[in-house]
């Protein structure tokens, strides 16, 4: 019986874009368990919405994360706007839509260049941040911001989208689309990429029901769940999709699962385009939140949970935002158990995490 | 979005969170929610998109059992109640216990105070003109009548 040793895992290492250790017990090359510990890089964001005027607050809540940066700003506004029944205009609503799946894209772009980075494969890696380049374009153009962009407040956005610059941007995303082919069939056909990530970090259906996994990692692995499906407070309902699901639970398959994003987030643009209604970009806000509300949304990395509790004043008594990567922590527990420790850094990287996220 | 929580106490938690696993909800999240006479607890489920809560308080000093025997990836949210909140979750599962050391910071429990409601703002007082130490109070009271009687002349 060979003798367990332990290994840290981070908070430094090569293929970790934020800091997270993880102790793994070894028995000679397979990893008997990964305990994670977090907390570096804590900010108490959540504590601070007792100090900070609720309007105000998104600018805070944007910046949980820089990657999903939209979609945190959406979130909150949802949860107080629902808290203070608030309707937001529905040409409101198609731009969050537009925004919120051009940042889809963009993650997904970031997350398919570290995957290439954590396989070594650099030129890929290259390929990928180039593609992202001509999204964070899109933003700076429509927002000002590349990456964090300030254009969801309560109520609705801040900036409106000429029809030429929607037209321009579809145009934009169908010349993407092909050069988005080269680079994804590249992950989806080549025998080496291939090879690297199948059967590699299996997480079964049931083990991904069990560990109450979201997003991609559960899609994976063959659960059909996206809150896009049931959001009334976008302009999902009036697209057409269906989830993107996989059933193998392996790297290649979140990376397939992925990939399919990509593209359909490309088609629910071109949809929301055509269908955009002319009218308001943002409804009056009066008072101040008395209720509670718990709302959740399809981040690029899976569902997110917002929650604010309001108190008359305009200081909230509690924001808690529950992050797709929380949610996916034990599947990375429990994907990790069995392996070779040469697949840990790729198997970190397929979960997606994000630790400014997680640690908010 | 539906927004329907059950009231449940403290000792039925594990009964009534049994009760969804078997039913087959998926455990979403737990949020503790600093009240000031206690801790206010929500357990978050979904099934098919039907999003439901469990909600319990629990006082300052009592203390609140771990539902990782249910569902063990409750651990996250159960060590952060504990290490940010400074509330007491017992039997949390043996390996994902980590005892106060989940989240590494320099203070313990840091968000164990409750929320200060805003004091309501002060209006700032209108400048008093200043009064003179030596006028008696008699003269002040003459002033004010020839003051009347100036106004009964005008009128």
């Amino acid at each position: 019986m060979a003798e367990t040793t332990v290994i840290p895992f981070g908070p430094q290492h090569p293929v970790l874009p934020e800091p997270v250790h993880i102790d793994l017990e070894m028995q000679d090359e397979k990893v008997l368990r990964a305990i994670p510990s977090i907390g570096y890089v804590h900010r108490g964001l959540e504590k601070l919405v007792e100090k900070r005027d609720y309007q105000k607050f998104v600018y805070v809540a944007e910046r949980i994360c820089g990657i999903c940066s939209f979609g945190h700003g959406w979130g909150y506004c949802r949860a107080v706007e629902g808290a203070m029944h608030i309707d937001v205009p529905p040409r409101a609503k198609y731009l969050r839509t537009i925004w919120h799946e051009l940042s889809r894209i963009h993650s997904h772009l970031l997350w398919l260049g570290l995957m290439a980075d954590a396989m070594g494969f650099e030129n890929l890696f290259m390929s990928s941040w180039r593609m992202r380049e001509k999204i964070l374009d899109i933003f700076e153009e429509t927002t000002g911001g590349r990456i964090i962009f300030s254009v969801c407040k309560i109520g609705g956005v801040r900036r409106d989208m000429e029809k030429d610059t929607l037209n321009s941007i579809v145009d934009r995303l169908t010349d993407m689309e092909a050069e988005l082919r080269v680079i994804t069939d590249e992950f989806l056909k080549e025998p080496t990429v291939i090879r690297r990530m199948s059967g590699v970090g299996v997480l079964s259906r049931e083990d991904a029901i069990e560990l109450c996994c979201v997003g991609p990692v559960a899609r994976a692995s063959g659960v059909v769940g996206d809150m896009r499906l049931i959001d009334t407070e976008g302009a999902y309902q009036d697209l057409s999709f269906e989830p993107c699901v996989a059933t193998e639970g392996d790297c290649l398959a979140r990376c397939k699962v992925r990939i399919a994003e990509l593209f359909q987030s490309i088609g629910l643009i071109r949809q929301a385009v055509e269908k955009v209604p002319d009218g308001e970009i943002a409804a009056l806000v009066r008072g101040n939140p008395k209720e509670e509300f718990f709302t959740r949304i399809e981040q690029p990395r899976g569902e997110a949970i917002y929650y604010v509790k309001g108190n008359g004043t305009k200081f909230l008594d509690r924001m808690r935002v529950r992050t797709p990567t929380n949610a996916n922590i034990p599947a990375l527990v429990r994907a990790l158990q069995g392996c070779d420790y040469a697949d840990v850094p790729m198997l970190v990287v397929t979960i997606d995490p994000c630790i400014s996220c997680t640690e908010r | 979005m539906k927004q329907e929580y059950t009231e449940i106490e403290s000792p039925a938690l594990l009964d009534n969170v049994k009760e969804m696993k078997e039913d087959g909800y998926r455990l979403v999240q737990i949020c503790c929610t600093r009240v000031p006479d206690g801790y206010e607890l929500t357990y978050s489920f979904d099934k098919e998109y039907n999003f439901c809560h469990l909600r319990l308080t629990v006082p300052e000093s009592g203390w609140v059992m771990s539902i990782t025997s249910l569902y063990w990836s409750a651990f996250i949210y159960e060590n952060e109640m504990h290490d940010l909140f400074g509330l007491d979750v017992r039997h949390i599962a043996n390996d994902v216990d980590y005892k106060g050391t989940f989240y590494r910071l320099s203070e313990k429990a840091p968000w164990h105070t409750p929320p200060k409601k805003p004091a309501p703002p002060v209006r700032p007082q209108a400048k008093q003109p200043p009064v003179s130490k030596a006028a008696p109070a008699g003269e002040a009271v003459k002033t004010t009548a020839k003051a009347e009687e100036g106004a009964k002349e005008h009128g």
